[in-house]
């Protein structure tokens, strides 16, 4: 009980399951009072329906949640707390018609079970009473009371279709035999489509009835005939387009009828569905209707009802339909034949007109009669009167010109033989002596036998043609006469462009025959730049009839060259006897040529006299401007900031006053017929030169103007300027640096020198030619093969190079010069030019001799003071310190005898040593001087000699030998003193120094060479340590012989210092204890 | 340090060595002197008498430039070489007539040279060496 309880507390609904078996039956009690429900519940499981499956609703909105669940009895409390009495009774019943209903009431004083009593149609219970024996009570009789509520009421439903039906029949019935009846008296489509709809409304009781028809270019139906469809709706019919695979287009494809019984739900329709709501359309059919077998109209109806169209509904449809189809059908062909008797009529009488303006009579001859039967024409044609239109054979002949009998008679004759058609010409003489040209055909008519029973034909007065074809004729040939020999070009073509004809002109000028050009297109013929608008021109003047249009274009040689042509084409198609496009039109080439050589020529000149930077410019004898260019008319705009137009004032511009006198004059220079140039400045806009020249410009003999042309030639006078003040300066240059330049043409071998070089070689250069021999024969002789050496290598390797030469100066001093030179290549890496420099270095060289000099001299005096210094600080120094010395100890008293003798001894030595160097200091310094004494002759042997005297003492007591060999060269130009000491001071340092024990042995030998003399002097003395001492040989005071004391170590610093006084070298080739070598070089 | 025992002149010139005798024995005190003309004989005394001895010996050493054969830089130069004992024995002095600058630079410059004395020597002069070697 709690369950439950808690379930109807927490929950508004809820099952209460009795039993468990799913068939069970099901009772819906509604019911918020949880202890009603409870008793309720106990009850019934108490009762015969204790398997029954319970459904609570605590109101009446959760009952209608059930409605679905088939149930067999609905327990209803009539008093809910949000109930509504007996309007939730009536709900309940609206809700569940299937269902028994049972009301819950409080009691039998209950207003609720009153009123529900009154109606009697339910059951109801006091919840007081309630037992499980009422309710099962109530519950069969409410379930019986149902049963037969159902039951009545199906069978009121029953009666109701059939009685539908009946309607329905009758309702088609008159809807059928009303379109019958329509369709026997109406005679034409459009009234019994209208009908057709009317009565389908009206009594086919269809909301709407209409009828389209099929617009098949256009894939669409249109409406013509409808009922039912208000005035704002009809734009959705009219003009519906057919849907492909939808139900129009599948009524007209196949021939079936098309039906939707719910048009909502319709998924064909889908594009009607919401036109249909708004119309409140339930159903509809479509009903193709066909005319002469094909569907060509549907019949559309709609129904407001769902679920309308049934079989026999349809059946009569399709009956209705296929009624109107056959109405259709019958229109159809009573129309034709009210077309055909209308159109014979039409056509008698229209032929009567024709033979009257064709002027063609017709006659039919009957055998059997021999009589002839002349229509309204033909008697017009021979001059008779309508009335006498029947004639024979034999008065037609009467008519017949005597001419012409004979001809005429054969063929009739020769027609009759053969039975066949004929045609002749032939005059006719009319009654009023006018003569017609006919032209008649005949033709025999035969019975079924084939029989001949008559003749029939036609009489054609073709004399106005006759009249005609021979104006035409004539016109034609004068026309002809005229095309052919004229000069210009004609052709006819059809619309198409096909060439119909071309006059023989086309050959002369195109090249192509007849046959040839008829068989082209003006697609074939025309430039393809040309052809665009000429075709253009071509469409538009095929819409103007008898309009012409102008052309000039190219067309094509035969020779294939492209030809000028100008004309016009006239539309004359609808010309008779012409019918063509006609193109007239003659060859331009030749102007065009000129034309275009005209146009490029004023193109070029006007290039010509635009693209230069000259000004160019003319002016009439008034001095007005005839014509200018562009240059001229931007320097006038510059100048004056005016321009000048043609016309103008030419002397209004620009310039001061001076200026255009000056040139007013040179106009008038001009005009006076002189032609003439003159160079004119202006400082405008700045350093402007000008070249101007004017030129008369004549019209026969007569000066008209002047033509003008300013040259600006500012640069090339700057530059001319630079040029000369440039070379000027060179020259300049080159005399001031004695440099002059020169230059070959390897190619032409053609020497070019500078003034310069000239002046070098002080010769004119007029007087002689410029070559190398030329250049050698000023070169010193000892220098010339050096140079030509130099020459020769050059011209090997290519390479640049200098070289200095002594001049060949015959008057004394001597000049020296410098030259260098470098190739110049062309592309092909071969030397094209030489040139160089050539340079009097005279004055440099001299400079450079005498700074040799100075520099020289002041070394030696540099060297000489040095050595003085150290003469003194050594040489002088030491005897005097010793005299210091040995005078502070001579002044000693205590000094011993023996020691006082030592130190007056030591005293008197070292004065004499001091007083010999003294001596040697003079000497050195007389050396220098005595350079400059005058050389002489000096014989080696002669020197020797007398040296060999002066030592003979020292010689003998050394034992020493001498030997000398002066036999190559025994001369020499030069000082004798210096000679006289080398040999002495040689000689004698061997004699001195020699080995002990071993007598000296003294070798002195001149040799010549080239350019000099060399002299050795060898000796088998004790030698020098060379490795050691070797730099200071030469050095004054050096000595390197203990042994000899004496040596004051000056002779060979005399030696080395007079033999390079006097220009030459000393050598010393030595070896320890065996001798020493000196070898003397003096230069010759 | 070891008393100054020993002077040793060397010059060629014999009037110089008899001058530095003579002033030397003027001073009153008993040196060993010992005088070279030749500086290579004066080294080869060194070397045999320096190196043999063990006992040190301090020795002023009055030496001469200007010389024949070996200069008195010749002489430094091969002194140079010898053994610092030897070498520590020996104070050397330049005795020279010259004046030269450039002498007397190159002679200060040398490790081995205590003094220049430019020519005559004079009884001072020694006295002074003495002195610097007098304890």
């Amino acid at each position: 009980m709690e369950t439950i309880d808690n379930i109807l507390l927490e929950k508004d609904h809820d099952v209460i399951s009795l039993s468990d078996s799913n068939n069970a039956v099901k009772i819906l009690l509604i019911e918020d009072n949880v202890s009603n429900v409870l008793f309720i519940k106990k009850a019934l499981e108490e009762s015969s329906y204790s398997d029954a499956t319970l459904f609570v609703a605590k109101n009446l909105n959760d009952s209608l949640k059930f409605s679905e669940e088939n149930m067999m009895l609905l327990l209803l409390d009539i008093n809910l707390f949000h109930g509504d009495g007996l309007n939730d009774v009536q709900c309940v019943w609206d809700n569940f018609p299937y269902s028994a209903l049972i009301i819950l009431v409080m009691g039998a004083y209950d207003e609720a079970a009153f009123e529900t009593l009154k109606t009697s149609r339910h059951n109801y219970i006091t919840k007081n009473e309630i037992d499980h024996k009422i309710l099962d009570k109530t519950i069969r009789f409410a379930m019986d009371r149902s049963i037969t509520i159902q039951e009545l009421k199906s069978a009121n439903i029953k009666l109701s279709e059939s009685e539908d039906k009946l309607k329905k029949a009758n309702r088609l019935y008159a809807f059928i035999s009303q379109v019958n009846q329509k369709i026997a008296h109406i005679k034409d489509q459009e009234s019994l489509f209208q009908n057709a709809c009317q009565i389908a409304f009206e009594f086919g009781k269809f909301k709407i009835a209409w009828i389209g028809m099929l617009d098949r270019q256009n894939n669409k139906i249109n409406l013509i005939a409808q009922k039912g469809i208000l005035a704002g709706d009809l734009t959705h019919f009219k003009d519906v387009q057919l849907q492909n695979n939808g139900p129009q287009e599948n009524i007209i494809r196949s021939g079936k009828y098309f039906i939707s019984n719910n048009i909502e739900n319709d998924r064909l329709l889908n594009d009607w569905k919401e036109l249909s709501i708004k119309l409140g359309l339930g159903s509809c059919i479509i009903l193709p209707i066909k005319k002469q077998n094909n569907i060509l109209f549907t019949f559309n109806l709609y129904s407001s009802e769902p679920n309308f169209f049934d079989k026999e509904e349809i059946a009569l449809l399709v009956e209705v339909t296929g009624d109107i189809s056959y109405a259709l059908e019958t229109f159809e062909k009573e129309n034709q034949r009210i077309e055909a008797k209308i159109n014979l009529e039409y056509n008698q009488s229209r032929l009567k007109e024709a033979q009257k303006i064709a002027h063609i009579g017709n006659w039919e001859l009957s055998f059997a009669s021999g009589q002839a039967m002349w229509s309204e024409e033909a008697c017009r044609i021979y001059g008779i009167r309508p009335e006498e239109n029947i004639q024979s054979f034999d008065t037609w002949v009467s008519f017949i010109h005597p001419e012409d009998l004979d001809e005429v008679m054969k063929i009739t004759n020769e027609a009759q033989k053969t039975l066949s058609s004929s045609t002749l010409d032939h005059r006719i003489i009319l009654k009023n002596g006018d003569i017609k040209h006919i032209h008649s055909a005949s033709k025999f008519e035969f019975d079924k036998d084939g029989k001949p029973i008559g003749i029939y034909g036609v009489s054609h007065d073709v004399t106005e043609i006759k009249r005609k074809e021979e104006q035409i004729i004539q016109n034609e040939k004068l026309f002809r006469v005229l095309i052919e020999k004229g000069a210009d070009m004609t052709t006819l073509a059809t619309k198409l462009g096909k060439v119909t004809y071309c006059s023989p002109s086309i050959t002369t000028w195109l090249g192509y025959n007849s046959e040839e050009f008829l068989l082209k297109y003006p697609i074939d013929l025309i430039h393809s730049d040309d052809i665009e608008d000429y075709l253009k021109n071509r469409n538009s003047l095929l819409q103007t009839p008898g309009e012409s249009f102008h052309f000039q274009q190219r067309r094509l040689h035969k020779n294939g060259n492209w030809v000028w042509c100008e004309g016009t084409v006239t539309n004359l198609l609808d010309q008779p006897g012409v019918n063509s496009l006609v193109s007239n039109f003659r060859d331009i080439s030749k102007q065009k040529k000129i034309e275009t050589q005209q146009a490029f020529d004023r193109n070029n000149l006007n290039a010509l006299i635009n693209n230069t930077n000259d000004l160019l410019w003319s002016v009439d004898m008034n001095f007005k401007l005839i014509t200018s260019n562009e240059r001229f008319d931007e320097l006038v705009k510059y100048m004056s900031g005016q321009t000048i137009v043609k016309g103008g004032d030419i002397l209004a511009v620009g310039f001061s006053t001076e200026q255009l006198n000056r040139f007013k004059i040179s106009y008038e220079r001009a005009f006076e017929g002189d032609t003439f140039t003159e160079v004119v400045y202006s400082d405008i806009p700045t350093e402007f030169w000008s070249e101007i020249s004017y030129y008369p410009i004549r019209e026969g003999d007569k000066i008209i103007g002047t033509a003008c042309q300013s040259h600006d030639i500012t640069d090339k006078r700057k530059a001319d300027k630079k040029l000369k003040q440039s070379e000027s300066r060179l020259k300049e240059a080159q005399a001031l640096s004695h440099i002059s330049n020169w230059e070959v043409d390897l190619l032409t071998g053609i020497n070019t020198w500078s003034d310069e070089l000239y002046n070098i070689f002080k010769i004119e250069r007029e007087a002689v030619q410029p070559s190398l021999e030329l250049f050698f024969s000023f070169i010193h002789p000892d220098d010339v093969n050096y140079i030509k050496e130099m020459i020769k290598k050059a011209f090997r390797t290519f390479e640049d190079s200098f070289f200095y030469a002594k001049m060949d100066t015959k008057e004394g001093s001597p000049r020296y010069l410098y030259a260098e030179w470098r190739f110049e290549f062309n592309e092909n890496k071969k030397p094209v030019r030489l040139y160089g420099i050539l340079q009097d270095i005279t004055e440099r060289k001299n400079a450079e001799i005498t700074q040799e000099k100075i520099s020289a001299d002041i070394i030696q005096r540099n060297k000489n003071l040095e050595q003085f210094s150290y003469i003194v600080s050594h040489n002088l120094r030491s005897p005097i310190a010793n005299i210091i010395g040995l005078s502070t100890a001579a002044l000693d008293e205590d000094l011993e005898p023996d020691m006082k003798k030592e130190v007056m001894k030591g005293l008197s030595n070292s004065v004499k040593k001091l007083d010999n160097v003294i001596t040697d200091l003079n000497n050195i310094l007389q050396t220098k001087q005595e350079v400059n004494q005058i050389k002489e002759i000096v014989h080696f042997s002669k020197i020797a000699d007398d040296i060999r005297s002066s030592v003979i003492n020292l010689i003998k007591k050394e034992n020493a030998v001498l030997h000398f060999d002066f036999s190559e060269i025994d001369e020499i130009l030069t000082i004798k003193s210096f000679i006289h000491s080398i040999f002495y001071n040689l000689i004698s340092n061997s004699l001195k120094y020699h080995q002990p024990n071993v007598p000296p042995l003294i070798k002195i030998k001149s040799i010549k060479l080239k350019g000099k003399i060399e002299l050795l002097f060898t000796d088998n003395g004790m030698g020098i340590d060379l490795k050691n001492k070797g730099d200071q040989v030469f050095g004054l005071y050096k000595r390197f012989h203990k042994e000899s004391a004496e040596g004051k170590g000056m002779g060979l610093y005399m030696v080395k210092t007079q033999v390079e006084a006097i220009g030459g070298k000393i050598h010393i080739e030595s070896e320890v204890n065996k001798g020493t070598t000196f070898k003397i070089e003096f230069e010759t | 340090m070891k008393t100054l025992s020993r002077f040793i002149a060397v010059d060629d010139d014999l009037i110089d060595n008899m001058l530095c005798l003579y002033t030397i024995k003027k001073t009153g005190h008993e040196f060993d002197i010992q005088t070279f003309n030749f500086p290579e004989k004066c080294f080869e005394y060194i070397v045999s008498e320096y190196s043999k001895n063990d006992d040190e010996i301090l020795t002023v050493l009055l030496l001469d430039i200007n010389m024949p054969t070996w200069t008195g830089w010749d002489f430094l130069e091969n002194f140079n070489k010898l053994d610092n004992k030897i070498k520590q024995q020996i104070k050397i002095y330049i005795l020279s007539s010259s004046i030269d600058e450039k002498d007397i630079q190159r002679a200060k410059d040398n490790e081995n040279v205590i003094d220049y004395i430019v020519k005559p020597i004079t009884l001072d002069i020694v006295s002074k060496i003495i002195l610097n070697y007098s304890n």
